[in-house]
């Protein structure tokens, strides 16, 4: 029991024996001054006042009164409800319903569209692409990559890297693995170090790297058991030994699903430079903002790079029309993510909150039936001398006895539709991070 | 005020404050002897009062009050306030006089 409820009895017993304590006083004044006992204790009584009436009114001096009219009003709306419980069914599960629906819409909006991406700076992780003529492509071409490097000066460090799959023998069961290609510059890029090991070192890139592997957290925890002398250990890709030389910490995943990362096989001179009869390896990238950078000289600085990029062509490509529109872009890596979806979540969760407002008027409406049904009851206490605010109280009082558990049973019904959702992976959120 | 102003004479106990306002006022005040205790639980609450069980005249056990410094400064303020107030009402009461 706590300290408070105790110390309320030990005031409301106090409060009744000192009230006990002055009847008794007056009762023996009066028969000192010759009053009969029984006419004495009348007199003490009707002089004294409504005894119980003053003991409450002297513990409530002590700011308990809310929480106890709040107890009644509890108990009173409970038993209303439970006489009339289809009103209190539909209007809980209509709330839960809708409340759910929001709640589970939210979520699906803040993990894709708010919550940043977990990466250090992630707001300044760019992604960089290319248009030729009209057609926007989803990477850029290879000479492009090292001509930013060299050129740029609105990015700290740019990285590039492609998709591919590996497949994994020398085990029990062999696997296709999904993996990345990339320089060394991506992880400074997403500013993430490994959780154990090191990241590839400048110098492993380009077609003969060494045969070095990171793997991701995932790939440590359920291919390797998590094995802790994991770093220096070799596994057959494509049939040819990879040493493991780090493993990236939980939480990161980007390219989703890559289990491998390893060296880009691109180098500058097989790139660079260009010419019309070497053929061009396409890569995507993705560049760090530089601290401070604003928007508008983002832009500018990707014009400048775009004039300086055409010039870098042999003639004869430029003559032939195949740059006409030709332009390198950046946009931030998490507008690229959610592009498609955004429009989408933005309609749904408008829909989802007219829903609401929907419920809302009808659990109203069910009420103010309810009411106009209590009118008499209302009017009887107002005539009683009940205080219109008390009225009120209880009346909201009954109102959170509804929402409360419509709340509770949305939240749950959210929960489970985010389970739902996470388990299932409807194919348009398959490209975005769990939803939490 | 009246409690506060009793008090100040020295500690008593619930029933011989009513007594002790019903005398000195000659009956005049006729208050409900009951109303005294939610004021002494706000005085309590307030500081202005302590509180302790004690022995009446008649030998039962009492509450007995005293009053604070906090109600003393209370009580001045209280009377300064009052006086200012009768003034005021003596002085409309008697346009003439001033």
């Amino acid at each position: 029991m706590n300290w408070n409820l105790i110390r309320r009895w030990r005031l409301a017993d106090e409060a009744a024996k000192e009230v006990a304590a002055h009847i008794e006083e007056k009762v023996a004044d009066l028969m000192d001054a010759g009053v009969p006992e029984q006419e004495a204790r009348h007199q003490a009584a009707r002089e004294f006042g409504n005894a119980v009436l003053i003991a409450e009114t002297s513990r409530e001096v002590w700011g308990w009164a809310w929480l106890e009219r709040l107890g009644q009003d509890v108990r009173y709306a409970v038993r209303g409800l439970r006489r009339d419980p289809m009103l209190a069914l539909t209007a809980a599960l209509t709330l839960a319903i809708c409340i759910g629906a929001n709640t589970t819409v939210f979520s699906i909006v803040n993990s894709i569209l708010l919550r940043p991406l977990p990466y250090p700076g992630s707001e300044r992780i760019y992604w960089v692409n290319e248009r030729i003529g009209k057609q926007q492509m989803e990477v850029g071409a290879g000479p492009d990559y090292y001509s930013l490097r060299e050129q740029n000066r609105a990015f700290e460090e740019i990285a590039a890297f492609d998709s591919t799959t590996l497949n994994w023998t020398g085990v029990e069961k062999p696997e296709q693995l999904d993996a990345a290609q990339v320089t060394p510059s991506f992880f400074r890029v997403m500013g993430t170090p490994p959780m154990m090991g090191r990241f590839l070192a400048p110098d492993e890139q380009g077609e003969r790297a060494p045969a070095v592997v990171v793997v991701s957290y995932a790939f440590w925890r359920s291919r390797m058991g998590g094995d802790p002398h994991a770093v220096g250990k070799t596994i057959t890709l494509d049939r040819l030994p990879n040493t493991i030389i780090g493993i990236m910490p939980q939480g990161f995943d980007y390219p989703r699903e890559t289990q491998i990362f390893r060296p880009l096989p691109m180098d500058e001179a097989t790139q660079r430079p260009r010419s019309a009869t070497r053929p061009m390896r396409l890569v995507s990238m993705l560049a760090k903002l530089k601290i401070g950078v604003r928007e508008l000289e983002l832009t500018t600085e990707m014009a400048r790079l775009t004039h300086n990029i055409r010039r870098e062509y042999p003639k004869e490509i430029e003559t032939s029309g195949f740059l006409n529109g030709m332009a390198i872009l950046a946009q931030p890596l998490q507008k690229r993510l959610t592009g498609d979806l955004r429009p989408a979540l933005l309609v749904l969760s408008g829909a989802v909150g007219l829903v609401l407002l929907i419920a809302c008027v009808n659990v109203a409406n069910l009420l103010l039936a309810r009411a106009s049904a209590r009118q008499r009851e209302l009017a009887v206490r107002l005539a009683l001398g009940s205080h219109r605010r008390r009225i009120i109280q209880q009346m909201l009082t009954e109102s959170m006895m509804l929402a409360l558990p419509g709340g509770l049973i949305g939240a749950g019904v959210a929960y489970l539709a985010v389970r739902g959702l996470n388990a299932w992976q409807p194919l348009v959120l398959q490209d975005y991070p769990a939803i939490g | 005020m009246m409690i506060l102003q009793i008090l100040r004479g020295g500690p008593m106990h619930g029933y011989a404050l009513v007594q002790v306002i019903k005398r000195t006022s000659d009956e005049l005040l006729q208050i409900e002897e009951g109303s005294l205790y939610p004021a002494l639980q706000r005085m309590l609450k307030a500081g202005w009062v302590a509180a302790e069980w004690g022995t009446s005249a008649r030998n039962r056990r009492v509450r007995i009050y005293k009053i604070m410094p906090a109600g003393r400064k209370q009580l001045e303020r209280e009377i300064t306030s009052f006086e200012r107030m009768l003034d005021g009402i003596a002085r409309v009461m008697r346009p003439a006089e001033s």
